[in-house]
């Protein structure tokens, strides 16, 4: 669950990024954000992350006030998401295993937990034969599906995903994006930014345009 | 923290040594040339200490005392020792009687002692008192105050050798102790900056913590342990270089054998390797610990 009621964000540099923006999203909804480059997409998905802070408004995620978290709490609201960025952000000195594995360490899962659900998670995203691949080894397509299995093994209520698809190619991306409709219909919702128009159009989604800060659409069935 | 989760993060402290090798290679190196440096300060200071610290027992303070009567001299003595006893300052005190002061003029005179016969009826030489200070850096209020007791008419003491051995004296320690505090500053400045190379290098991997919900202990944990162990093993470094060093120039000054008032050689090793190693250890410990918490610390807010 996401609710936004009248946020607005402006960066110290006097920069308004977000301007009154009002967002529900329930459990369970897939939903891109589109817009152009600059209006301020990438902003709102950090303040769900609680990385920024928003300048007036409230903010709920799962069960948490984002507005007004406890720096304690932070890492607790970020285990309730999973969290895919443009550039993969894997760690280049693990393999595809302990790449997934690192979430769930960095959450005390115990050793046969680990056992038991990195081998599965590779599993649906197809790389079970690639465990031991270290990422710059694979491809772009390839290191977002690890990422996707890190996101999802600590079992997210919503996956946050700020233009997945932006360095892998379009067939690629088709991948990437039914991956997460079948993900999505295991269970947790789906907030995708993205660029592009044909998977838009392809998945027929709710559709969130931003421009200039402020929700300038809403509307269902890939339409904008 | 659970227990695993404890094992996995040391395990990963340790690991990420050997991960990045030339950071914790430029880590060590930093850290035990900075040590090696500060122990040979204070090893210097220590030895200069022993070299110029025997002062207050070579300086001897002589009280004469007028001549009494003498049945009431055993009472007055004692009566006068119990009152330098209590001048906090006074250290040792050694009576000499009138008779064995002559004596001890006897001694000295050697063979021409004979010149002296016939003193015992009439002896000229004053009873006395030797004394030795604690510190000599307040000397001449002592002095004033033995000067007051009565029956104690003269006070003779070497005042003006002892003031230049005490401005020779603090004049090493305020060396010393400024070398060893412009020492330990730039030491503090290289080792935090070298921890800042080692986090910023890895401030993706924290970035991606963060961003899985890793709380700020957990993350913390693995650059402490990392620190630390760094910390450990230049300390044990430092004191392996530092301990030959210092026995190697031991050896080449037992060579020379020379003395000058009592010191007689270089303080031995073995009384100061265990606080050097303990001191070195700690330091080394401190150093990493500490360098890598603040340095991981402005990387932790997002
Ligand atoms: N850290 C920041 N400090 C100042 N201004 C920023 C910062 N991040 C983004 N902005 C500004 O806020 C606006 C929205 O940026 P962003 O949310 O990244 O847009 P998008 O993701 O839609 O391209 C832009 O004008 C950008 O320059
Ligand atoms: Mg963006």
């Amino acid at each position: 669950m996401i609710d936004l009621r009248n946020v607005s964000k402006t960066y110290p540099g006097g920069n308004v990024a977000l301007h009154d923006v009002n967002l529900h999203l329930d459990d369970g909804e897939f939903a891109f954000i589109v817009g152009s480059s600059g209006a301020g997409k990438s902003t709102l998905l950090k303040l769900l992350l609680h990385e920024e802070k928003p300048t007036t408004g409230q903010i709920y995620v799962n069960d948490f006030a984002v507005h007004k978290l406890k720096p304690s709490q932070v890492p607790y609201l970020r285990r309730s998401l999973g969290i895919v960025f443009q550039d993969f952000r894997l760690i280049p000195s693990l393999n595809v295993y302990d790449n997934v594995a690192f979430s769930l360490r960095a959450v005390g899962a115990s050793k046969q937990e680990i056992r038991k659900k990195v081998p599965f998670m590779l599993e649906l995203v197809g790389l079970q034969d690639k465990f031991k691949s270290r990422p710059d080894a694979l491809s772009g397509g390839e290191q977002q599906r690890v990422a996707l299995a890190r996101a999802l093994v600590n079992n997210p209520r919503i996956i946050i995903a700020d233009e997945p698809t932006g360095n892998v190619d379009p067939e690629r991306s088709m991948e990437i994006v039914s991956l997460l409709e079948q993900i999505n219909k295991l269970g947790p919702g789906i907030l995708m930014v993205t660029h592009d128009h044909n998977l838009v159009h392809r998945f027929r989604k709710r559709v969130i345009r931003i421009e200039d800060g402020t929700v300038l659409s809403d509307r269902k069935g890939g339409i904008y | 923290m659970k227990l695993h989760s404890f094992g996995y993060l040391f395990g990963e402290g340790v690991r990420s040594i050997f991960r990045h090798k030339l950071m914790s290679f430029a880590s060590i190196g930093v850290l035990t040339a900075c040590l090696v440096l500060i122990g040979a300060s204070v090893l210097l200071t220590v030895n200069i200490n022993a070299l110029v610290g025997g002062a207050e027992q070579e300086n001897e303070i002589i009280a004469f005392l007028d001549d009494f009567e003498k049945e009431e001299s055993e009472a007055k003595t004692a009566e006068i020792r119990a009152l330098l006893e209590k001048i906090d300052n006074v250290d040792r005190i050694d009576y000499v009687s009138k008779e064995q002061a002559l004596q001890e003029e006897k001694d000295r005179l050697g063979e021409d002692a004979a010149l002296l016969d016939g003193f015992e009826e009439n002896n000229p030489y004053p009873a006395h008192f030797v004394l030795t200070v604690r510190d000599l850096t307040t000397l001449s209020a002592t002095l004033e105050e033995i000067s007051s007791i009565p029956h104690i008419y003269r006070v003779n003491s070497a005042e003006s050798v002892t003031n230049a051995l005490i401005s020779l004296r603090s004049t090493v320690q305020w060396i010393s102790t400024a070398v060893f505090i412009a020492l330990v500053l730039v030491s503090l400045v290289i080792i935090s900056n070298t921890v800042r190379l080692t986090v910023f290098s890895r401030r993706r991997e924290i970035n991606i913590m963060k961003m899985v919900g890793a709380t700020n202990s957990f993350i913390r944990t693995p650059f402490m342990v990392e620190g630390t162990m760094l910390g450990v093993f230049s300390g044990f470094l430092a004191f392996a270089l530092l301990g030959g060093l210092y026995k190697w120039l031991m050896g080449s000054f037992d060579g020379m054998n020379f003395t000058i008032g009592s010191f007689d050689g270089m303080v031995p090793f073995a009384d100061l390797a265990l606080p050097l190693l303990l001191g070195f250890l700690l330091a080394g410990m401190l150093a990493g610990m500490l360098g890598s918490v603040s340095s991981i610390q402005k990387h932790m807010k997002v």
